[in-house]
């Protein structure tokens, strides 16, 4: 059974073809930031040049300025100053050569960034604008950390590529070129010799770049697993100490452990059996210059100023192999985000607004359900969600849905807030179909409360006005005082300015239902659905937020996923759901006389 | 206990203290140590000493020297090379099995620590918190082993054998050397410093746009409900545009700065060419050797490069042994190691069998509210942004605690007697107590007045491994390891065989989904495998509870909505669970208390009554009250 983390490691180590059109697409980015591209390419064909330019200056220097007075013992003093002139020269020659090495860096560093950094952004824009106009299907279907990651870490991803891949890949290229360039120059047998190394080292730099994914691949998922017993033990610390487990836990923690040193073993030998290979062929370079060129320049075909040439252009011989090895690499893996990402683009939203569709009216709040049916994309073919499902509501009324897991009641609130499309009938609101007019209209006049009470980062206040972002601060506290939830919210730490950390880790499960209920009535909406949640909350918070429900209930159409028996005693109407079908209506008293499942259900309503 | 109000945290641990302890733990393998410090030397040595040959080459060339000194010159380069080669082939290996293993006696230490700490520590600390800081700041300190000891011993050996090698060639460019060394060592410093917070602050928007993304995909119901995606979109683009704000603001600062040392550093070359061709001229020097330290130069710019880069890491690994070395630290759970808690020996530990008759004689309980994590972290954002591939998800453990205001008492002079075998329903509204008297019983908690007597002995006389050993416990969720269904039953009892589990799981009622199952006993569940429903779950702490035999149970069972047939077989279970033992069991339902021996009501953490059903109803308004609302018993399914 693959795992979820499976699945992300599999999406870590995707790697897909470099097809030409994908490569395009993805390089369409930079386009708004072709001049800083352009530049950066020319000046880093320039900076090439540069770093070339060292080892021919020494070379110049030692050729023309110390080898001939090494000859002459007792040479004249003019002769020596003359050569010490030059010497000077060529100093200073090779200092201006670094202060246009260093000029040449800022502006490539900037460009660089200002180009990957540019096309990555617009990018995530892009990708984050085209989530909001998904519909639920997709985020059903789709774990919601690889959303995540198609945003954030894919994205992240083509850093390398985006920003530094052009750059990297010209410079490499041209470094090689014109070191084979001046070493042919130099003499063109030795650099021959030279090159015998040149095959090997591609080969190895192909064989590590394999067997090193294999191994930190392997090593990756031991990683996480480590991390995971680590946080589980954590997690259910108390359950490890009731049972006495310590010694056992760490016992095994050990030879996961033990397992894992083992992997990141294996996986460093494959490094480091590169790393000293490549130090043997340079090596061994480094002994064919010495050995050969010292022969030839005995022979009088080179010169010893070119012999230290030779031997310092063998220094930035090895980078540029092992950098396009790296690049390579790096290029197929973005490929497989880049492939991901767009994946995510191209997907067309189920729910969308037909082409002129009207905007609705202001509505009263009359709904109703006409024959619908409705099956997700994940259900089998064979099986509805719901079935035939018919029921009308009055404008202003509260309507409490009821039954076991898995019966289809949140199915019905999330087809009245058009998160799905049903397969078979129609909804309707005021006599309006709402698959005719704008999601966006809708929407506008709709207000919900999750089950998980979501809040988002932020002030409460914030929080608060986020259905309805123009509303002032005392309309708010108004709100929250018709409600009842002004006192709790005021006990916060720091009131309505109190910053809510992520998911609203710093308020109770309780302070979360209150303030969900107070941002759907801020947003004060036609049509309420609300899907109550059934974590336990203290006797004290409880009243309050029974008072508070009664309140938002009022002068609205109310849809609601009941646990509470306050709710459904007083709801105008309970549909009693199994199935997927509305099994029995009516009000608390005319479905507990008439004992069926819902008289049969009461067990569960416990909470007052 | 200290004032919850005054606040007066011991002073947390010297970073450079933190890094002394942490690096103490290479002690434990002094052998693999020293081989791993060896092989390097000598790695390093092989690697200054290479450079000599090619400036004796030179020399000889250019004094026309014979072929057969080249020849041996070069013979000896190449011997040299394969050594090298060798030594690096076998030091790999080596030196990561050292450092590795190092890491995971660390771990395990901290692994070990964390399992060991009291319930009121782990209570005062964010387990997501805990769980980073176990992760990341160990981490951190794999960066400290590989590029501090090992790179660092690298670098620094490196810098110092070069600037010898050097000063011994030509004293004049040794000094030339170490003056273009000296500024660039000191700027790369300068500048690593004042970068680090910049990288910092791009990290942070970088993680404060994530969180964007996070949360609008995690609450994608409540934008869409709310018509939200125009503002959201909005919010997006303001966190990009901060975030490539500051972006810009470090690579502007990188850019001005950080080439200056690339460049001061290369002066060394120019200035080497300069005063060491004047020496070759003057005949001091031999142009080998000028070529000699030129390639030493070269050399140097690639181990100078990582200064900047080890200075980041020591700064970022310092904190972090901080932090880890406070895990490693903190206090201990009470009788967590035998002997010592009260000050008796071992021997004076009552260890025989337990019989079940429990007494508390005046126990007031009050949590603690000191934060049981000082060492904070320096930044959420240094912690790289690792997507979703750790999957450790810690989302789901939010019963977090509220803020830390003074703690009222939970418990207050509570006092009673069960005898052995005996049934209580504890019963009470929310935070009345309930589960904190069943966390006594069990030592997970010391009271802080009075005592508890079991079988006449105070609880804290007892071997607690015995004591724990011969209880049963259900908590309101049950935790699941990521582990097969046998291995998550068998927890108490690591070497149960597969038929005593599967007894244990057909009393619990388990067995008949878990057949059910592709791999039945097999199945791997928990946050890595399938997951339960919640009447699954509880079935299988029962089945946990009832393997290891015990004497005491605890049940504090939830009432999260569970649909009847399944409470009705999670009724059945409990009932063969309860039989013959001494059973607390925090209630919630009428038909529950009804059956027990005994009802203890707690309120505010008091005792209120104690008695049986028909006696409370008719005496105790609180009873009629909890029991009265849903509706009269008949319809209490």
């Amino acid at each position: 059974m693959a795992t979820h983390d499976d699945i992300a490691l599999d999406e870590e180590f995707a790697q897909a073809s470099l097809r030409g059109s994908l490569l395009r697409r993805l390089f369409a980015y930079t386009r708004p930031y072709r001049r800083a591209m352009v530049t950066n390419l020319v000046l880093t064909l320039l900076a090439t040049a540069s770093t070339l330019a060292g080892p021919r200056l020494i070379q110049h220097g030692i050729d023309h300025a110390l080898a001939p007075m090494l000859g002459t013992r007792e040479a004249s003093d003019a002769a020596i100053a003359d050569a010490a002139r030059g010497i000077l020269f060529l100093s200073g020659l090779y200092l201006g050569n670094l202060l246009l090495g260093w000029a040449l860096t800022i502006v490539q560093v900037r460009t660089s960034i200002e180009t990957g950094q540019g096309a990555m952004n617009d990018l995530r824009l892009a990708v984050f604008e085209h989530i909001q106009r998904l519909s639920l299907n997709y985020f059903d279907r789709t774990h919601q950390g690889r959303i995540i990651a198609r945003a954030d870490s894919d994205i992240d991803s083509l850093d390398r590529v985006l920003t530094w891949g052009a750059g990297q890949a010209l410079s490499s290229l041209a470094t090689l070129a014109g070191v084979i360039v001046l070493m042919v120059h130099y003499d063109a047998r030795l650099s021959l010799a030279v090159c015998l190394v040149l095959p090997p080292l591609g080969w190895l730099t192909v064989w590590f770049h394999r067997r090193g994914r294999e191994a930190y691949r392997s090593l990756r998922g031991t990683q996480s697993r480590l991390i995971a017993a680590m946080a589980e033990n954590i997690s259910g610390v108390r359950v490890v100490q009731a049972f006495v487990r310590e010694a056992e836990n760490l016992r095994r923690f050990r030879s996961l452990h033990a397992d894992f040193t083992d992997r990141w073993v294996a996986s460093a030998r494959v490094f480091h059996t590169y790393m000293p290979a490549v130090g043997l062929l340079s090596g061994l370079a480094t002994a064919i210059v010495l050995g050969y060129g010292g022969w030839r320049v005995q022979q009088g075909a080179l010169t010893v100023g070119g012999l230290a040439a030779f031997v310092l252009y063998l220094g930035l011989f090895f980078g540029p192999i092992q950098a396009m090895g790296d690049l390579y690499n790096a290029l197929l893996s973005a490929a497989a985000s880049a492939e991901r990402i767009f994946a995510l683009l191209d997907t067309e939203p189920q729910v969308r607004d037909a082409a002129g569709a009207p905007d609705l009216p202001r509505l009263e709040g009359r709904v109703s359900f006409e024959g619908v049916g409705f099956r997700y994309d994940t259900t089998p073919a064979d099986r509805w969600v719901l079935e035939d499902i018919a029921f009308e509501v009055p404008a202003g009324s509260t309507v409490a849905l009821v039954g076991p897991t898995g019966s289809g009641k949140t199915s019905i609130i999330s087809l009245l807030a058009r998160f799905y499309e049903p397969q078979a009938g129609c909804i309707r609101i005021d006599g309006l179909p709402i698959s005719d007019h704008t999601l966006a209209s809708l929407h506008r006049q709709l207000g919900m409360v999750t089950q998980e009470n979501f809040l988002f980062t932020g002030t409460v206040m914030d929080n608060l006005k986020f259905g309805r972002a123009e509303a002032t601060d005392e309309e708010v506290v108004a709100a929250a005082r018709a409600l009842g939830t002004h006192a709790v919210i005021e006990r916060l730490p720091a009131g309505y300015a109190t910053e809510i950390r992520e998911r609203g880790a710093n308020v109770s499960a309780g302070e979360r239902q209150l303030l969900t209920i107070t941002r759907a009535m801020v947003a004060d909406p036609r049509i309420l659905i609300l899907d109550e949640a059934t974590s336990a909350v203290d006797s004290q918070t409880e009243r309050v937020i029974q008072h508070a429900l009664g309140t938002l209930f009022q002068r609205r159409t109310s849809l609601v996923i009941a646990h509470r028996l306050s709710t459904v005693r007083h709801a105008n109407l309970i549909l009693v759901l199994d199935h997927g079908r509305i099994v029995e209506r009516g009000t608390h008293d005319s479905l507990l006389t008439s004992g069926g499942l819902y008289a049969r259900m009461q067990a569960e309503l416990v909470r007052t | 206990m200290p004032d919850p109000g005054d606040p007066k945290p011991d002073p947390p641990i010297a970073p450079l203290a933190a890094v002394r302890r942490i690096v103490r733990f290479l002690a434990r393998r002094p052998g693999w140590a020293a081989l791993s410090i060896g092989l390097l030397l000598i790695h390093i040595g092989i690697e200054l000493a290479l450079p000599q040959f090619v400036g004796q080459a030179i020399t000889a060339l250019a004094a026309a020297g014979t072929r057969a000194e080249l020849g041996r010159l070069v013979g000896t380069f190449l011997g040299l090379v394969v050594l090298r080669a060798v030594v690096g082939l076998v030091l790999g290996p080596i030196r990561n099995r050292t450092a590795q293993s190092t890491l995971g006696d660390i771990r395990a230490a901290v692994y070990d620590a964390l399992q060991r700490r009291s319930f009121a520590w782990h209570d005062n600390a964010r387990t997501g918190e805990l769980i980073s800081r176990a992760g990341t700041d160990v981490g951190r300190l794999q960066d400290l082993f590989f590029v501090c000891l090992l790179f660092g011993v690298d670098v620094a050996a490196g810098l110092v054998g070069t600037l010898t090698l050097i000063f011994l060639t030509s004293p004049r460019l040794g000094l030339v050397a170490l003056a273009a060394l000296v500024p660039t060592v000191a700027t790369m410093g300068w500048f690593a410093a004042r970068l680090q917070p910049r990288w910092r602050r791009v990290h942070e928007r970088h993680g404060a746009m994530s969180t964007v993304i996070q949360e609008n995909i995690a609450g994608v119901r409540v934008v869409k409900a709310f018509a939200r995606e125009p503002a959201e979109i909005a919010k997006f683009r303001a966190r990009r545009a901060e975030f490539l704000r500051e972006l810009s603001e470090a690579v502007n600062y990188w850019a001005g700065r950080v080439p200056l040392s690339q460049f001061l550093f290369g002066l060394a070359v120019p200035l080497t060419l300069w005063v060491g061709g004047g020496e070759v001229l003057r005949g001091t020097l031999a142009l080998g050797d000028l070529a000699t330290v030129l390639v030493y130069q070269m050399a140097l710019g690639g181990r100078i490069g990582v200064i900047g880069q080890i200075t980041n890491i020591l700064q970022n690994a310092s904190s972090a042994a901080q932090r880890v070395v406070e895990l490693l630290d903190g206090p201990e759970a009470p009788g967590a190691r035998v002997g010592g808690d009260r000050g008796e020996s071992q021997t004076l530990e009552r260890r025989e069998p337990i019989g079940g008759a429990i007494a508390f004689e005046g126990v007031s309980f009050r949590h603690t509210s000191e934060p049981s994590l000082r060492v904070l972290e320096a930044s959420k954002a240094a912690t790289p942004n690792q997507g979703g591939s750790g999957g450790s998800g810690g989302a789901s453990a939010t019963s977090g605690m509220p803020g830390p205001a003074v703690r009222a008492m939970a418990l207050q002079d509570l006092t009673f007697e069960v005898p052995a075998g005996a049934s209580v329903a504890v019963v009470g509204p929310t935070g009345s107590g309930k589960s904190t008297l069943l966390s006594l019983i069990a030592r997970f908690h010391e009271p802080t007045a009075g005592r508890i007597r079991l079988d006449g002995t105070d609880l804290r006389d007892w071997n607690r491994d015995t004591l724990r050993r011969s209880l049963g416990m259900v908590f309101q969720e049950t935790f699941l390891f990521s582990a097969s269904i046998a291995e998550n039953i068998a927890l108490g009892r690591p070497g149960a065989s597969r038929a005593e589990i599967e007894a244990a799981a057909c009393a619990a009622r388990a067995d008949g989904f878990v057949q059910e199952l592709p791999q039945g006993y097999d199945t791997i569940i928990g946050e890595r495998g399938l997951s339960l429903s919640g009447g699954q779950r509880q079935r299988i702490a029962i089945a946990r509870a009832l393997l290891i035999d015990p004497r005491i149970l605890l049940l504090d069972d939830a009432t999260s909505a569970i649909d009847p047939s399944t409470e009705q077989e999670i009724r059945e279970a409990m009932a063969g669970l309860c039989r013959g033992r001494t059973v607390f069991r925090v209630a919630q339902r009428a038909s529950t208390v009804r059956d027990a021996d005994l009802i203890l009501i707690l309120d505010g953490g008091r005792g209120v009554a104690v008695g049986r059903h028909d006696a409370l109803l008719a005496d105790c308004a609180l009873y009629r009250e909890l029991f009265a609302d849903a509706g009269p018993p008949e319809t209490l399914a």
